[in-house]
């Protein structure tokens, strides 16, 4: 592969120099409702295509690939069943685990070449699986939730992916927790966005919900900066889930697909959480009598309240934001009403 | 009265001599001889690899096809090794293309690699393109491979190979006709254009030469057979090529799979190294389960079914190896526990002769193990017995001869815990295992010590190097103020700055002959040693030459275990004959533990070192014999009295602080009287893990007390016995006994309890 590497990224750099000349470059941002695509397989129902074109969605985060592992390697990439919309802008984006940047006991120079090349796999990667789908890319987005033993190896990431993109004329965006804010001008990325939603540890039995909640946001919002140099957009969620634990309190897992108004499989006992009535399997996984599931949702009214508090902060918001929708899935969207999505859009 | 006490004593220190742990009949080497790794096909440094017969026979092929002068590991090198980049410069260079670097190069490759010479040489361009070619299907498959890539039909990879197909297309000649084949097949492969595999092969196929490079063709074949659907085709492939991986593949479990090659093909190559790694799982797998009380069951079955299988094929018609069969079957049996089954059809194979020569060694090893193990061979035949073992040691010594013509670099061939030579395992575990048990159990416990010695030193005596036995440390007179006392710390650094070297003796105090003699008593050491000064028969001879008979460590053994078993007189008598600076090899006396006095009356309070530690054991032999003349026979009783005590004081601490007396290493189990629940801690541990000598040495401990108490009413002066209670720390014994005595004045001014103790000893009366 090195030895191709090399002269496909020059090829790279080429069609999208081109391309790019011919396209407006690296811009402004317009402000647009935008949504994350985040399944292992593109295949869009016809409910969530109407969806798009209902809410004038004009930009689709859409996962390539993770990144995981050290020697890092691509996983769970993503199968296109269709093709990808040419009326959407479509930013590939990559989730970085935190594996690739585990290497501590490596000389600096060592770590340099290996975050350089890092970088430079991940950009060829996404801009060729771009090419294939046939799309053209103004901005691509780095998703991980670093730490501060991690964030010199994936800041520099960044910065060498960053110098490659800019010469092509396209952008780099990150992903912002709530945790994060504080460290807004370090970062080497044009946008960012920050995520609005996983506010609270979800293995932990006493939260009630770990999607969103105002009073988890309300604290981080002390650090935001007086002055915001990084250009922001809002991700909000639209997702629900069960957070599966065992009757000793402990976590075992997520449950997507669990029908919890099933009286005969779940009984409600408070604040969202549900007791198993009797062992069955939800996914493949043994569930047992006793065992816990806290189901929880993404309420329109704390996403709301999130939203209002977010938007009264000025310094967060730059001239030009978008607001996206974490994420494309018909079962979750249609919990919310059409009024409701466009108000959380508005902005 | 004090005739009867001293009768009593003596009749007491004579029962202790019977009261020694004897461990003969039970003895076990102190380790798994499991991991004297035994089941071989081939020996231990042959890698296993399944394409190792295609990488060589394809080798050959460019020697036929190129020149037969031109070294294997050459070709070997340039056609596998070699890069795209590489063979580009030798094109280059041969069009009259290169630059300076690219002309230094090549002449470089040239000089180093026959191939390259006869390519550039004879200007083979044909051979030349064909490598080229070769090395972009590698590398463009390769970066294929590569996790990062992204697979699209338009991209340059694909691009690529694609042309290699037209190229192979284009080819015309002969003289590689089977090689673009092979190209154009993996090419196609890659490209997931499988129907068109099948056609290549429907029409090429007939026409290629039933050589390796047909059978790697096939195996594409068979791959695309089973992408279009068609099993059957794909699994007649398969098994006539022992690809048993591939067979997996259409939804065989390996054991399955395994039994439908064997069947279809018994004789397939795939089949020796298999089956050795098999064996190779099982052995060690069966150790570590001994070793450390694993779960052992899951390769028990699977060393069932490979049993069944062996036996089946050793007995198959088709087979023309059934040597091997056999073997793996018998090994099974072994690691089954049915090491008589094992046995028995190994006797059985032994007629049919491998063309593995290795294999045919291997048997006949493990014939002897087995026949050793199960039927008591050494003692039941010694002189076959003798033979097989004699043959041991010659292809030991042919095993080893290539590797011991440097002599400065031998000692490099010593492990000291195990060997890594097959040979030399085979013999130390057939011995260890097998003859040195039957021996003890026969009686013949000098058989057994002969047997250990020679397990455990032939192979050091063949690698002659004195390094083994005498480790190097500097002059004794530099180390000597070192190990004459308590090290401090400055002294340990002063020895570091000054260099001074004490290296440790691996081989002679831990071995299995040394922990076999070091548990028997000293009259069956001294019959050994005896015997092997004047050995009568072959055999004896025979096993004598294969041991290690230094005078100086035999001696110096007997000697400390005469000291052990309080025999002072025997242990002079051979203490005297060791060499004075024996004792400076010992690692006892490296460790810095030959300066205690063993006749010091408190050592549980501080060490007192030897007024000179030259000879220390016969130094305190001669002083123990020397005071039992005087308990027993000096005319003054309070001459007798105070031998008594230090006649005590030296048994008590010869067992204990002063161990280098009468042991070789100071084990973990050993207590040394420290205070309160730690000494019962250690005690406790002592008597769990060396219950015999722990009770040993509590007797002799316990005796030397009843000594010092039978001692005292000896004394008729006063002024002795209360400084000898004084000495003891026994001060209350002064307060009620002789307070007005020197010691009990000078006491009374010093001690602070002295007015407890007296008081005590008012109201006693």
């Amino acid at each position: 592969m090195k030895r191709y590497q090399g002269p496909f990224l020059c090829l790279i750099l080429l069609f999208f120099g081109i391309v790019n000349a011919y396209s407006q470059g690296r811009e402004e941002k317009e402000a647009v409702n935008a949504i994350y695509h985040w399944k292992t397989t593109f295949n869009p129902s016809k409910e969530e295509w109407k969806f798009l074109n209902d809410n004038a969605v004009k930009r689709m985060y859409v996962r390539f690939f993770d990144v995981d592992n050290d020697p890092a390697e691509p996983v769970a990439t993503t199968i296109f069943k269709q093709n990808l919309p040419q009326d959407i802008e479509i930013i590939p984006t990559t989730f970085i685990t935190l594996e690739p940047f585990w290497y501590y006991w490596i000389s600096d120079s060592a770590r340099e070449c290996r975050n350089h090349d890092l970088a430079n796999k991940i950009v060829t990667r996404l801009l060729k699986m771009a090419q294939v789908q046939n799309i053209v890319v103004k901005e691509v987005q780095f998703d991980c939730d670093w730490t501060a033993s991690t964030e010199d190896d994936f800041f520099q990431t960044c910065t060498f992916a960053r110098d490659t993109l800019h010469m092509l004329g396209i952008d780099l965006s990150v992903t912002i927790r709530l945790h994060q804010l504080g460290m807004l001008k370090n970062i080497p990325a044009d946008r960012g966005v920050l995520m609005l939603y996983n506010t609270s540890n979800l293995k932990n039995y006493s939260v009630s919900n770990s999607i969103l909640s105002y009073n988890a946001v309300k604290q981080y919002l002390s650090r935001v900066p007086k002055e915001c140099v990084l250009d922001l957009d809002f991700a909000y969620p639209t997702y629900s889930w069960g957070i599966w634990f065992n009757s000793w309190q402990d976590f075992n897992g997520i449950l997507h697909k669990v029908d919890i108004t099933n009286s005969a499989l779940y009984q409600w006992k408070q604040d969202g959480c549900y007791e198993v009535l009797k062992d069955h399997k939800v996914e493949g996984r043994q569930l047992e009598k006793g065992d816990i599931i806290r189901w929880e949702v993404s309420e329109y009214e704390e996403v709301m309240k999130v939203k209002n508090a977010i938007e009264s902060y000025p310094s967060l918001k730059g001239s030009r934001y978008s607001v996206i929708l974490y994420h494309l899935d018909f079962n979750n969207l249609s919990k919310f009403s059409q009024d409701e999505i466009k108000n959380i859009y508005r902005h | 009265m004090k005739l009867r006490i001293f009768t009593a004593i003596s009749g007491l220190l004579f029962c202790l001599l019977f009261a020694l742990p004897v461990a003969e009949a039970c003895w076990h080497p102190g380790f798994s001889t499991r991991e004297l790794w035994l089941y071989r096909i081939f020996p231990y440094d042959t890698p296993i690899d399944y394409n190792g017969d295609e990488t060589q026979s394809n080798c050959q092929l460019w020697q036929q096809q190129t020149s037969s002068d031109i070294p294997l590991e050459h070709v070997k090198s340039a056609v596998y090794q070699y890069s795209y980049q590489q063979w580009k410069w030798v094109e280059n260079y041969l069009i009259g293309k290169s630059d300076i670097f690219t002309t230094d190069t090549v002449r470089k490759l040239m000089g180093n690699n026959a191939f390259v010479k006869y390519i550039v040489l004879k200007n083979d361009t044909e051979a030349l393109d064909f490598l080229l070619l070769a090395k972009r299907v590698e590398e463009t498959r390769a970066a294929m491979r590569d996790p990062w890539y992204y697979p699209y039909e338009q991209d340059a990879e694909h691009a690529t190979l694609r042309e290699v197909v037209r190229q192979c297309e284009a080819y015309q000649g002969s003289r590689f006709k089977s090689r673009y084949a092979l190209q154009a097949m993996r090419t196609l492969f890659s490209l997931k254009q499988f129907d068109q595999c099948v056609q290549l092969w429907e029409s090429v196929g007939p026409t290629l030469s039933q050589d390796v490079l047909y059978g790697q063709i096939e195996n594409y074949v068979g791959g695309a057979y089973f992408r279009q659907g068609n099993k059957e085709k794909a699994l007649d492939i398969f098994t006539r090529n022992g690809d048993v991986p591939s067979i997996q593949m259409l939804g065989y479990n390996y054991q399955a799979a395994f039994e439908l090659l064997f069947e279809k093909n018994p004789n397939s190559s795939y089949f020796p190294d298999m089956l050795q790694t098999f064996i190779d799982s099982y052995e060690y797998h069966f150790w570590y389960a001994e070793a450390y009380g694993a779960d052992g069951d899951k390769y028990e079955k699977q060393a069932t079914w490979l049993n069944q299988v062996a036996l089946k094929a050793a007995a198959d018609p088709r087979v023309n190896d059934p040597l091997m069969w056999a073997y793996v079957a018998s090994c099974t049996y072994d690691f089954l526990g049915k090491s008589e089954d094992g046995l028995t059809i190994l006797q059985q194979n032994l007629h049919h002769v491998s063309s593995n020569d290795f294999l045919n060694n291997s048997a006949r090893v493990f014939r002897i193990y087995l026949q050793t193990k199960t039927t008591r061979y050494n003692t039941a035949e010694p002189d076959r017995f003798l033979t097989d073992m004699k043959w041991i040691d010659q292809q030991l010594k042919s095993e080893m001869a290539p590797l011991l013509s440097d002599t400065s670099q031998r000692l490099k061939y010593y492990h000291f815990s195990s060997s890594q030579y097959f040979f030399s395992n085979a013999w130390r575990r057939i011995l260890l295992e097998c003859a040195i048990p039957n021996a003890l159990a026969a009686g013949d416990t000098t058989l057994a010590i002969s047997y250990a010695n020679a397990a455990e030193n032939l192979f050091v005596n063949l690698l002659n190097d004195e390094e083994i036995h005498h480790p190097q440390m500097s002059p004794i007179e530099e180390v000597a103020p070192y190990l004459a006392g308590p090290r401090t710390d400055e002294q340990w650094a002063e020895m570091v700055e000054k260099n001074i070297q004490i290296h440790y003796n691996y081989h002679d105090y831990s071995n299995q002959m040394f922990n076999l003699v070091d548990s028997l008593q000293t009259s069956t050491i001294i019959r050994y040693w005896e015997a092997v000064q004047s050995p009568h028969t072959p055999a004896e001879r025979y096993w004598t030459q294969c041991s290690y008979l230094d005078a100086d460590y035999w001696q110096d053994i007997i000697g400390t275990h005469a000291l052990r078993e309080l025999n002072y007189p025997l242990a002079v008598t051979y203490l005297s004959k060791v060499s004075s600076d024996y004792q400076y090899r010992t690692n006892v006396y490296r460790d810095n533990c030959m300066w205690r006095n063993p006749f010091h009356y408190n050592p549980k309070y501080n060490l007192q070192p030897i007024d000179d530690n030259r000879d220390y054991k016969l130094t305190f032999a001669q002083d123990m014999a020397g005071l039992e003349q005087k308990m027993n026979h000096s005319s003054d009783p309070n001459v007798r009295a105070r031998s008594m005590i230090l006649y005590a004081l030296g048994m008590k601490n010869s067992m204990n602080w002063c161990w280098a007396l009468t042991y070789y290493s100071k084990t973990s189990y050993q207590w040394l009287w420290i205070d309160g629940e730690e000494e019962e801690e250690y005690k406790k541990y002592f008597e769990m893990y060396a219950p015999a000598e722990a009770k040993y040495r509590t007797q002799v401990w316990n005796q030397a007390d009843s000594l010092i108490q039978a001692a005292f009413p000896l004394f008729t002066d006063p002024e002795q016995a209360a400084m000898e209670y004084s000495k003891l720390a026994m001060v209350w014994k002064v307060a009620e006994l002789y307070p007005d005595t020197e010691t009990g004045r000078w006491l009374s001014r010093h001690c602070d309890q002295w007015e407890d103790y007296v008081k005590a000893a008012k109201r006693k009366k």
